[in-house]
């Protein structure tokens, strides 16, 4: 029992000892390199931009270092990132001729997990590469919720004009952080982005899209829609989203709607509400209809703490 | 001796999971750094550092200098030390005395003036004038005058790293809205983040829960994200494995068996080899 528990407990160490080993090597190794390439990632982020410029592509600096790939691929995000209205064609033929394509379908493949979660959303960062097709109906089931997520941007930075319709026939409620990126990705493509069908839509998520779309951009004549939201009673976290929207425009909160709205919320919404309406600038009299007589004096005490008393002598 | 092995196996095992949990942390962190929601401020989630103590101007400076949009720094002076430093506060960042009430919320005391900047100016930063001696008092005492719904207590010199405050909202994004409490450090259950909503209902700072909200309203992180702050960095004691080693082979000689020995260094080794990597993996952080 001993000898079985002493060799079982070796073989655990030893086997453990030597993948530490190896990633600490790896470390190491990795930790040496990281000055050199930060600096060529700069000249070649110069480099990139100047022959985007001329119109003449140039050899770039990183390319002919370790994992260049995997630096090319990152740099052409980043600056990709940057540009608007422009072709992405030259961007696209400098990965390709790199084989950098080729070289994220492998790695999206032969990983799993937050690897394969980190190599699809670069994907999904660069411009579209028409040599790999992106195949992503298993990783759109993988059972990560982040693989799951990234796979959902590569497919929609491959065929943005399909955007609405895969945001639509995604079955959960989509977070904040996901609609964010579907956003962000709609405005690199320059696609037109009408709020109003979304905000007319029964679809749960096209209304999160379009109320962020309404945030984002400050769009002060999508009051009606907003109403229209506020005054639903199917979904109280959108209403909610909704009445916060519109007091980040700074819009009048008057109606039957706002106040059952907040009628509906518990003390502890109600307070955060508060605050936050006290923080957008909100003045107790514009307010005054939507909270009882104690609310009032809370949300006094709450407006007087951004303000200074003027005293004169 | 059945108990030693298990002991020992438990203890591999369990210093094996911390390490891939400690992995898996780098790599989702990798993953979290390319989302660009917090980068562009799309979130409208807010967050307000607390800051209870060590506050002077560079701190301010590096904490100001977080590039995060929906960001308010909270600091907490006590006016009767330190009466010259508000007064610096005041003119660098065009700070205006502002009315203070207590709210219902938090049990403060010892409050003798609140300062704010002013709109299109410097409007993420709050100087609160506070006698309180006790550094929970002084967090809940920030925690009444914060504006935003998530707080992030600092004390003891701690700073969040660069990029954390993105990586922390992003990891409140993902959940579905109001659903996260609290966000704590494994495997100390440190909590970094508080929602205001959650503190209120335990009391405040000075309550000390350990662990109270429910499991599925909190996220539990493997890397912490804040600095050291003032604290020393925890050295390996090499003249203690020293020790040990030695000792490990006097008794290996005295009762005449290799087993000990073979075991004991083994089990050294191993643990040093863990030790280096995961000051590895925490040099890849960088300060503000």
């Amino acid at each position: 029992m001993n000898e079985w528990c002493f060799w079982g407990y070796m073989m655990l160490l030893a086997g453990s000892g030597v993948w530490l080993t190896v990633n600490l090597v790896a470390g190491w190794m990795q930790q040496r390199r990281r000055p050199r390439q930060q600096l060529l990632l700069q000249r070649s982020a110069g480099e990139l931009v100047q022959g985007l410029l001329e119109e003449s592509p140039r050899p770039l600096s990183v390319e002919h270092t370790v994992h260049a790939q995997q630096l090319l691929a990152e740099l052409v995000a980043s600056v990709h990132a940057s540009l608007y209205g422009c072709a992405p064609a030259p961007l696209t033929r400098k990965l390709e001729q790199r084989g950098v394509d080729r070289w994220l379908v492998w790695q999206v493949k032969r990983s799993r997990g937050l690897k394969r979660a980190w190599a699809l959303k670069l994907w999904g960062d660069l411009p579209p590469m028409p040599r790999v097709e992106p195949a992503c109906e298993e990783w759109l089931l993988d059972p990560s919720p982040e693989v799951r997520l990234s796979a959902l941007l590569v497919r929609l930075s491959a065929y943005p004009q399909d955007a609405l319709r895969l945001v639509a026939s995604c079955d959960k409620p989509m977070t904040l952080c996901e609609v964010s990126e579907v956003l962000h990705l709609l405005r690199r493509r320059l696609l037109p982005i009408a709020y109003q069908p979304l905000l007319e839509s029964r679809n749960r998520n096209l209304q999160r899209l379009g109320l962020l779309i309404v945030h984002e951009f400050s769009i002060e004549e999508a009051d009606e829609g907003l109403l229209r939201l506020i005054a639903s009673t199917e979904d109280a976290e959108l209403s909610l989203a909704a009445l916060y929207t519109l007091c980040a425009l700074h819009r009048p909160l008057r109606g039957k709607a706002i106040r059952q709205c907040i009628e509906r919320l518990t003390a502890a919404e109600r307070g955060v509400l508060m605050r936050h309406m006290a923080r957008e600038g909100y003045a107790p009299a514009q307010v005054k209809r939507l909270w009882s007589e104690r609310q009032r004096v809370r949300y006094e005490a709450l407006v007087e703490t951004y303000k200074t008393t003027l005293v004169w002598s | 001796m059945v108990l030693i092995w298990l002991l020992l196996w438990l203890m591999a095992v369990a210093v094996l999971y911390g390490w891939r949990k400690r992995e898996e942390a780098r790599q989702r962190r990798r993953w979290l750094d390319r989302m660009h929601g917090a980068r562009n401020g799309t979130f409208g989630l807010g967050l307000s550092l607390l800051v209870a103590d060590g506050v002077d101007e560079e701190r301010l400076v590096r904490l100001l200098g977080v590039e995060y949009d929906h960001l308010e720094v909270v600091a907490v002076v006590d006016g009767g030390c330190e009466a010259l430093l508000i007064e610096r506060l005041m003119a660098r960042y065009h700070l205006i005395q502002v009315n203070w009430h207590p709210s219902e919320e938090f049990a403060v005391r010892g409050v003798r003036g609140l300062y704010r900047s002013r709109k299109r100016r410097f409007r993420r930063l709050v100087v609160l004038d506070c006698r309180a001696e006790q550094p929970a008092a002084r967090l809940d005492a920030a925690a009444d005058v914060a504006s935003y719904d998530y707080l992030m207590p600092l004390v003891g010199g701690r700073e969040p790293l660069k990029g954390a405050v993105e990586r922390l909202v992003t990891e409140l994004a993902l959940r579905p809205l109001d659903s996260v409490d609290q966000i704590c450090l494994l495997p100390t259950f440190t909590t970094l983040v508080w929602r205001r909503t959650a503190l209120v209902r335990v009391g405040g700072f000075s309550c000390r829960p350990l662990s109270v909200v429910a499991a599925p309203h909190r996220i539990l992180l493997w890397e912490s994200p804040l600095s050291r702050g003032g604290r020393r960095k925890v050295r390996m004691r090499w003249s203690v494995v020293g020790a040990v080693a030695v000792l490990l082979v006097a008794r290996s000689l005295q009762v005449g068996q290799w087993y000990p020995l073979v075991v004991g260094l083994a089990t050294l080794g191993w643990l040093a080899l863990v030790w280096l990597r995961l000051r590895q993996l925490d040099g890849e952080l960088q300060p503000l």
